[in-house]
């Protein structure tokens, strides 16, 4: 019993194998010892048959081949293709073009070991970094609170209104009696 | 004296037009064949194989000569028949099943210009690949794309991975599963395992 059991287990390990067998994709040891089960096991080689028949039945499938007209289609496309990207490259390359310009004017008009320079340059460059964080965050608090004071106001309104009505109610039924 | 594709993908990074033709004079009909076998419709399939190539050339500035041209060629393919799978599921216009063509595509195959075969030969053999069409069409897509790799365009299990961006034991069990599936496919559109001695 025992016997049959580890043998199922094998059996089971082999089937899980079959395929990449087949395909060659396994390690040689590994294929030695499917080899060496196959010809013992009847299951496992029924299986490797069938596995074998579905291949060959997929094989009946013949490959098919691009139209004639299939590579002129596709370097037409990719001529304009090119003509797009190297226009988009010319625009880039002269936004470089001018910045390379830039660089190379600041360096023969500004000398950097200038005291004075560097002094304005990392105070300007203080104030930009300055600007650029607090004021957006200090716009955002204000309209925070402004939505809050209207949430707040609205609420009001509601009460004011609720208690309006409560308070006619009352003297309708006086007026009535 | 013969170029690698690698090699090819470098002359057309630096703008060589006549590498990239090159390369799709390689690769197109492998490129055709495997997107109609993954989306089972010829002319999206041309399609879909220029939009492949295209995309090749637009990445050309970006390619590394580290990676393997063919895997990376693969997986903009397969990307693109993904796409289109689930486009066409989103649009819910057809079904996979009923798209398998009417037989029109084996018109592009080799047999169809065989004059040795007899003309109901011909039908027979076409009416069993439409068949078998059908029955690769049933299968999930994972297993269909894996399955196709393989058989169709004998890639190992390695460059599947790659692909697939999965591991090598995923793909294993993928096509394991694809042919155990395929079997009862077969069965299920009517060919079973007599298909060997009718053709
Ligand atoms: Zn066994």
């Amino acid at each position: 019993m025992s016997m049959l059991k580890s043998n199922n287990n094998e059996c089971k390990s082999i089937q899980n194998d079959l395929s990449a067998y087949l395909d060659k994709e396994i390690a040689p040891w590994k294929q030695l010892r499917i080899q060496r089960h196959l010809k013992q096991c009847s299951v496992c080689s029924s299986q490797v048959n069938i596995l074998q028949n579905t291949n060959r039945t997929l094989c009946f499938i013949e490959p098919i081949k691009a139209s004639e007209n299939f590579i002129d289609a596709v370097m037409s496309k990719a001529n304009t293709q090119n003509i797009y990207n190297k226009e988009k490259a010319e625009g880039a390359n002269r936004i470089l073009n001018i910045i390379n310009g830039l660089q190379l004017w600041l360096r023969s008009n500004i000398s950097v070991s200038n005291p004075v320079f560097m002094f304005s340059f990392i105070f300007g460059l203080f104030i930009m970094i300055g600007v650029t964080l607090y004021s957006p965050q200090i716009e955002k608090l204000n309209l925070f609170t402004n939505f809050n004071s209207q949430s707040i106001d609205n609420s009001q309104d509601r009460l004011i209104s609720f208690e309006v009505i409560t308070q006619k109610e009352p003297k309708r039924t006086l007026k009535t009696r | 004296m013969f170029v690698s594709d690698e090699d090819l993908m470098l002359e057309c990074r630096k703008g060589d037009m006549s590498a990239f033709e090159l390369l799709v004079r390689r690769y197109q009909d492998a490129i055709v064949n495997y997107i109609h076998l993954t989306i089972n419709d010829y002319h999206r399939a041309e399609d879909l194989a220029q939009e492949t190539f295209l995309r090749v050339l637009k990445s050309a500035p970006r390619y590394k000569p580290k990676a393997a041209f063919k895997n990376w060629l693969y997986t903009i393919a397969t990307n693109l028949s993904r796409n289109e799978i689930r486009n066409r599921i989103r649009r819910n216009t057809y079904l996979l099943d009923d798209l398998v063509d009417d037989g029109e595509d084996i018109y592009h195959s080799d047999i169809m210009t065989d004059t040795r075969l007899q003309p109901d030969i011909l039908i027979e053999k076409k009416e069993q690949q439409q068949l078998i069409k059908r029955a690769l069409n049933l299968l999930p897509d994972n297993q269909r794309i894996a399955l196709t790799l393989v058989t169709y365009q004998e890639l190992s299990y390695d460059e599947i991975a790659d692909i697939l961006e999965c591991t090598v034991g995923a793909v294993k069990s993928l096509i394991h599963r694809a042919r155990q599936n395929m079997k009862l496919h077969l069965i299920k559109v009517g060919i079973g395992e007599n298909v060997n001695a009718k053709i």
